[in-house]
């Protein structure tokens, strides 16, 4: 309960100095998520959920697992918003609990798609595609293969830095990692992630 | 297409790919508050169902520990979580007895010391005027509390052999606290313990058995001499004064029951010593 005492008076110390009242309503919704009201969750869950369902996306490669681990991180929640210090937007601490239960979820979706290309057939698609969206798909494809081949840390610095448009500061602020150690998950993820596509035939 | 062009061209993909829109979004959402839900419920119920369970097991052992009943309360534990994982090694068995011992499933006196020391029951027993106010001194109705040790020491002979070897080798703080005390357990697996119970367990199934106090007193003092300071001495003198009374030497009772009501063995017997000197007088 300190730290949703914490939250509070960090919010409303921001409000005197002239942040606009949508934080101090952020604050309560956080205040009240740590005391464990359940409207609150859902409330969160309506305000964050596409972006973390996107994020998981990105991360993944995979809608249904994504909306898996948007499910863990929601159920999650209660537990780990503990943890929140209101240092941080709640969307990038979602963010980050879903970068730390990925693990898996990536493992899965991985699995997925390399079973999916040894059986041969593509994965039914929620759209039908004309030339350019086969173009899409085959490239989306190739695309998740060559994240696969990169460890967690550098997909997720990918994801955050280049997909997500996220500043190295904001990812590691996302991570909890220093944002040197980020640039180099990030230069290394382009350097791997570039050559995998070029040996996926992509130029 | 540039090499740059590739990763933007790769992120651009992924960003349209997943824009995080879904038809099933309300679908997660139940399936979270529902989770929501049921983790608050189980919560609720391990409160509701552990702490009582916690505070019964945290009062019941205070109690077992105060009331010197804790041996017995561990062994049941014991025997309930299955913790007899070792077969503790036999006991030898004893020498032969002047007669066929009964097989009995409790060998250990459960009933009051006095009744088997009424008039009918001796072997040679006192003249009626001593033996009368023997038999039943009105505070001997209840039961003698049988030490732990040799409770213990009963329930080991049972069928169930198998007591953990770590279940607690000292008898809980009873009041007794003379130094010969029975306060362990009588069955640890060491060679002389297996045959000081042996040799104690000879005469106790003697006296028990009640109705050769002579061969119980001979047992006993085998015992005492062989085990001066055995676990079992002052339940061995205690119940040599009973046998000694039933074949009608009631000066050696006297002299064996003086130190139990004079407290020398704390509170263990006291009561009961106490009533037997008095009728003896």
């Amino acid at each position: 309960m300190m730290g949703a005492f914490n939250t509070t008076m960090r919010a409303l110390s921001f409000n005197s100095g002239g942040v606009p009242p949508a934080d101090v309503g952020m604050a309560q919704l956080v205040t009240r998520l740590q005391k464990g009201e359940a409207q609150a969750l859902g409330e969160v869950y309506d305000l964050h959920h596409e972006a973390v369902r996107a994020f998981a996306g990105r991360l993944v490669g995979d809608p249904s697992i994504a909306e898996d681990l948007l499910h863990e991180v929601f159920v999650a929640l209660p537990r780990t918003i503990r943890r929140f210090q209101g240092n941080s937007s709640l969307r990038s601490f979602l963010t980050g609990v879903a970068i730390n239960h990925a693990r898996h979820h990536v493992r899965s979706a991985s699995r997925r798609r390399a079973a999916v290309q040894r059986m041969g057939r593509e994965p039914e698609r929620e759209t039908e595609s004309p030339e350019a969206s086969l173009q899409r798909t085959t490239f989306l494809q190739a695309l998740n293969r060559a994240l696969d081949r990169l460890p967690l840390d550098q997909r997720v610095a990918f994801v955050l830095c280049d997909v997500e448009e996220h500043s190295s500061a904001e990812a590691a602020e996302i991570t909890g990692a220093p944002e040197g150690t980020m640039r180099t998950r990030l230069f290394h993820a382009r350097k791997k992630l570039r050559a995998a596509l070029e040996q996926e035939g992509i130029r | 297409m540039t090499k740059s062009d590739i990763l933007e061209q790769a992120a651009r993909a992924l960003r349209e790919a997943h824009t995080g829109e879904r038809e099933g979004s309300g679908f997660t959402r139940a399936r979270i508050m529902v989770a929501l839900h049921r983790d608050r419920r189980r919560r609720v119920l391990r409160w509701v169902v552990l702490s009582p369970m916690a505070s019964l097991l945290l009062v019941g052992s205070a109690w077992a520990q105060s009331t010197g009943q804790w041996p017995v309360v561990w062994k049941a534990v014991a025997s309930v979580l299955a913790f007899t994982g070792v077969e503790r090694p036999k006991p030898p068995e004893p020498g032969p007895t002047p007669r066929a011992l009964p097989q009995r499933s409790m060998p250990v006196p459960q009933a009051p010391e006095a009744p088997s020391v009424a008039p009918g029951e001796p072997e040679s027993p006192p003249d009626e005027s001593e033996a009368a106010p023997i038999a039943a001194p009105p505070e001997l109705t209840p039961a003698p509390q049988t030490p732990p040790s040799v409770r213990r020491s009963a329930r080991a002979r049972r069928s169930t052999r198998s007591v953990a070897p770590s279940a607690p080798t000292s008898a809980p703080t009873s009041k007794v606290e003379a130094p010969a005390t029975p306060a362990t357990l009588p069955d640890r697996p060491e060679s002389k313990p297996d045959a000081e119970l042996a040799s104690f367990r000879l005469a106790h199934d003697l006296h028990v058995a009640g109705r050769q106090p002579r061969a119980a007193i001979a047992a006993y003092d085998d015992y005492l001499a062989a085990f001066p300071n055995g676990r079992f001495v002052p339940e061995a003198r205690y119940n040599r004064a009973l046998d000694s009374i039933k074949v009608g030497d009631k000066a050696a009772a006297r002299t064996a029951l003086e130190p139990f009501a004079r407290g020398a063995y704390g509170d263990y017997r006291r009561k009961e010593a106490r009533d037997l000197l008095e009728a003896l007088h």
